[in-house]
C-alpha cells in the first residue's frame, strides 16, 4: 500500500488544515446565529491557531499580551428591570430570567451582550403579579453594546468593564381579556465582568468560569410616546466560555 | 417559541411605525363596561347626538347605574359610565357619579401611526357631576345643571318609531340610528384606529354591548392589515341591535376599502322592528378615513347609497327634533 508517487500529497496537509478551519467559523457562526440558545464559544483565534501547531511552546510569542483575543461566553442571570411612567406616574418592576451571549475583542476593544429575557414577575405600584397568570407568550431581549477595556489581576484572573448603550425589549402578550404589556427602552448603560481562564486545559479544551454584571439606565421609550419617566435595568448572572481547540 | 419570535418582531415593526401610546397596567382588562338596563334617552344639539342610558331608581340617595354616550360628527364618541342617585331632601337634585371615562377622538387629521385610538380614563375618585330634572314625563326628560348631563332628552323608542316605510330617506335614518351603535361601540376597543390596533393581531377579543350581546376584534396581518368585527346581538341603548361582520383591509397608513355586511334592528315603539343591513362594499378608506357610499338595505326596498361623512338627512329630521 505504498502511496502513489503521482498523488498530489499536500492534499491531505490541505484537508487537514480546511478541517481545522471549518469548525472554527462554523463556531463563530454559531454563536453569531444563536447567542440565545446559549451556544457560545470561548475561542481566542490566535490561540486556536496556535493550538493547532505542533510545538505549543512556539504558538504563543513571548511578547503577546494575555488580554488579547475573543471571548465568547454564555451567561444565565438574573434581569430586573424598574421603571417609572409619565403619565400615570406609576412604578413598574419585572423580573426576569436572562440567558446571554457575551462577547468582547482584546484588551480595549468592543463588547456585546445580547440577553433572552424571561418574565417571571411583574409588579405595579406594590401589586405583584406572577406573569404567567396573566400573560401569554412572553419574553424580551436586553442589549448592552459599547467599548470594553481588560485588565489582568493575575495571569488567570482577567477584569474587563466598559459603557454602552442599552436597549431593553420586552413583549409580553395578554392573556384572552387581558391588554397586552410591551416597553422598548433605550439609555446608556456599563457593564463589568470578572473572568477566570485557567491553564488547565483537558482535552485542549480551555475554559473560562466567571461573573458578569450589567447596569442600563434607560431614558427614552419611542414605543410608548416616550412616557418613560426613567428605568434601571440590572444583570446580574454567572458566565462560562469554552476554547475550542 | 415560533409565538415569543412573532411577537418581538411584531414590536419592533410597531416601534419603527408607530407609537402606541403610555404604558398599560399590568394585567389591565380590555373590557370593563358596565352593563345598565334601563330607559335610553336622546338629546341632539347640532348634530351631535347625546344618548342617556338610566337604570330605574327611586329618586332618593340608593345608587343606580348611567351610560351618558356623546358622539359628534366626524366620529369622535365620549362615553361616560357611572351611578347616579338623587338628594334625600330635594327629588329633582341629582348626582352623577362618573367612574369610567372611554373615548374615541377625531384624529381624522392625523396619518393613522400618530393617532392615540380609543382609550379608558378610570376616575378615582368618581367625577360628580350635579343636575335638576327639569322635567320628567313618560316621553321627556329635562336635565339642567352640569354639562357633563344636561340635556333635553327624549326617549329613544319613541323617536325611532318617527321612521316608517322603506324609501331612500329611512334607509338613511336607519342606517344612520345603526351607526351610533357602531361607533359607539368603538370608542369602548381600546386602540381603536391607531397603532395599537396590533394588540389584536392573531387573537379574537369580546366587548359585551352595554345593553346586551357582544362585538369581538381580530387583526391578521401587521403590514397590510384586516381588521374583523363581529357583532352579536350588540345593543348599547334601546332601539338599535346590530348583527353582522365589518372587515377593512388596508396597508400600514390605513389606504384600503371597508367590506363586510352588517345587519340591524331598528326598535320602534308600537311598531314592528325596522330590519336591514348595511353593505361596506363601496366604503374605500384613505389614511383610515372613510369615503364613498354605504350601501343599505331595507326589508322589502331597494339599496339605497349614504354617501360617507355628514349625515344626510340629519339626525334632528330623523327623529323629529
Amino acid at each position: 500500500m505504498a502511496a502513489d508517487p503521482g498523488a498530489p500529497e499536500p492534499e491531505v496537509t490541505g484537508e487537514g488544515r480546511s478541517g481545522m478551519r471549518r469548525p472554527r467559523w462554523w463556531a463563530v457562526l454559531l454563536v453569531l446565529v444563536l447567542p440565545g440558545a446559549g451556544i457560545a464559544v470561548a475561542h481566542p483565534v490566535e490561540t486556536q491557531e496556535a493550538a493547532a501547531a505542533p510545538p505549543p511552546e512556539a504558538e504563543v510569542p513571548a511578547t503577546a499580551d494575555p488580554r488579547d483575543g475573543w471571548r465568547h461566553e454564555f451567561s444565565p442571570a438574573w434581569h430586573m428591570a424598574t421603571f417609572w411612567s409619565k403619565e400615570s406616574g406609576s412604578h413598574y418592576t419585572f423580573h426576569s430570567l436572562s440567558i446571554g451571549y457575551l462577547m468582547s475583542v482584546n484588551a480595549a476593544g468592543p463588547f456585546l451582550h445580547l440577553s433572552w429575557v424571561i418574565p417571571l414577575q411583574a409588579r405595579q405600584d406594590g401589586r405583584v403579579h406572577s406573569v404567567s397568570s396573566l400573560y401569554q407568550n412572553g419574553g424580551g431581549i436586553d442589549l448592552l453594546l459599547g467599548w470594553q477595556w481588560r485588565k489582568t489581576v493575575t495571569p488567570e484572573i482577567e477584569f474587563e468593564g466598559g459603557p454602552g448603550l442599552h436597549l431593553n425589549v420586552l413583549n409580553l402578550g395578554g392573556k384572552p381579556g387581558l391588554t397586552n404589556f410591551n416597553a422598548l427602552q433605550i439609555g446608556p448603560g456599563g457593564m463589568t465582568v470578572l473572568r477566570w481562564r485557567p491553564g488547565w486545559r483537558p482535552h485542549k479544551v480551555g475554559w473560562t468560569v466567571g461573573a458578569v454584571g450589567a447596569l442600563g439606565i434607560d431614558l427614552y421609550d419611542p414605543l410608548r410616546s416616550n412616557d418613560l419617566r426613567i428605568g434601571v435595568a440590572l444583570r446580574l448572572g454567572v458566565l462560562l466560555g469554552v476554547d475550542l481547540p | 417559541m415560533r409565538r415569543p419570535v412573532l411577537g418581538a418582531a411584531v414590536l419592533l415593526g410597531v416601534s419603527l411605525l408607530a407609537c402606541l401610546g403610555p404604558y398599560p397596567n399590568v394585567g389591565e382588562k380590555l373590557d370593563v363596561v358596565n352593563l345598565v338596563n334601563g330607559t335610553s334617552y336622546i338629546a341632539l344639539d347640532a348634530g351631535a347626538a347625546r344618548i342617556l342610558i338610566l337604570a330605574p331608581f327611586d329618586g332618593g340617595p340608593a345608587a343606580a347605574p348611567f351610560t351618558r354616550i356623546d358622539e359628534q360628527q366626524p366620529r369622535a364618541v365620549q362615553t361616560l359610565q357611572g351611578t347616579y342617585f338623587g338628594d334625600a331632601t330635594d327629588r329633582l337634585k341629582v348626582t352623577f357619579s362618573s367612574t369610567t371615562l372611554f373615548s374615541l377622538p377625531n384624529e381624522a387629521s392625523k396619518p393613522v401611526s400618530d393617532r392615540d385610538g380609543a382609550e379608558r380614563t378610570q376616575f378615582s375618585p368618581p367625577r360628580e357631576s350635579r343636575a335638576r330634572i327639569d322635567t320628567n314625563t313618560e316621553e321627556v326628560l329635562d336635565l339642567s345643571g352640569s354639562g357633563d348631563v344636561a340635556g333635553h332628552f327624549l326617549t329613544l323608542l319613541g323617536r325611532t318609531a318617527i321612521i316608517t316605510g322603506t324609501d331612500a330617506t329611512a334607509a338613511a335614518c336607519a342606517f344612520h340610528l345603526a351607526n351610533l351603535a357602531v361607533e359607539s361601540s368603538e370608542a369602548r376597543i381600546p386602540g381603536f384606529n391607531s397603532a395599537e390596533m396590533t394588540q389584536y393581531l392573531n387573537r379574537v377579543e369580546f366587548f359585551q354591548g352595554i345593553l346586551s350581546g357582544t362585538v369581538s376584534v381580530n387583526l391578521v396581518g401587521l403590514f397590510s392589515p384586516v381588521v374583523t368585527t363581529t357583532f352579536s346581538n350588540y345593543a348599547d341603548f334601546e332601539g338599535v341591535v346590530l348583527d353582522g361582520v365589518q372587515v377593512s383591509s388596508t396597508n400600514a397608513s390605513g389606504d384600503g376599502a371597508l367590506t363586510g355586511i352588517l345587519g340591524f334592528r331598528i326598535q320602534r315603539k308600537g311598531l314592528p322592528d325596522l330590519v336591514g343591513q348595511v353593505d361596506y362594499r363601496a366604503v374605500s378608506l384613505t389614511g383610515g378615513n372613510e369615503s364613498g357610499d354605504y350601501l343599505v338595505l331595507l326589508d322589502g326596498g331597494a339599496e339605497v347609497p349614504v354617501p360617507t361623512g355628514r349625515r344626510i338627512p340629519s339626525l334632528e329630521q330623523c327623529l323629529g327634533l
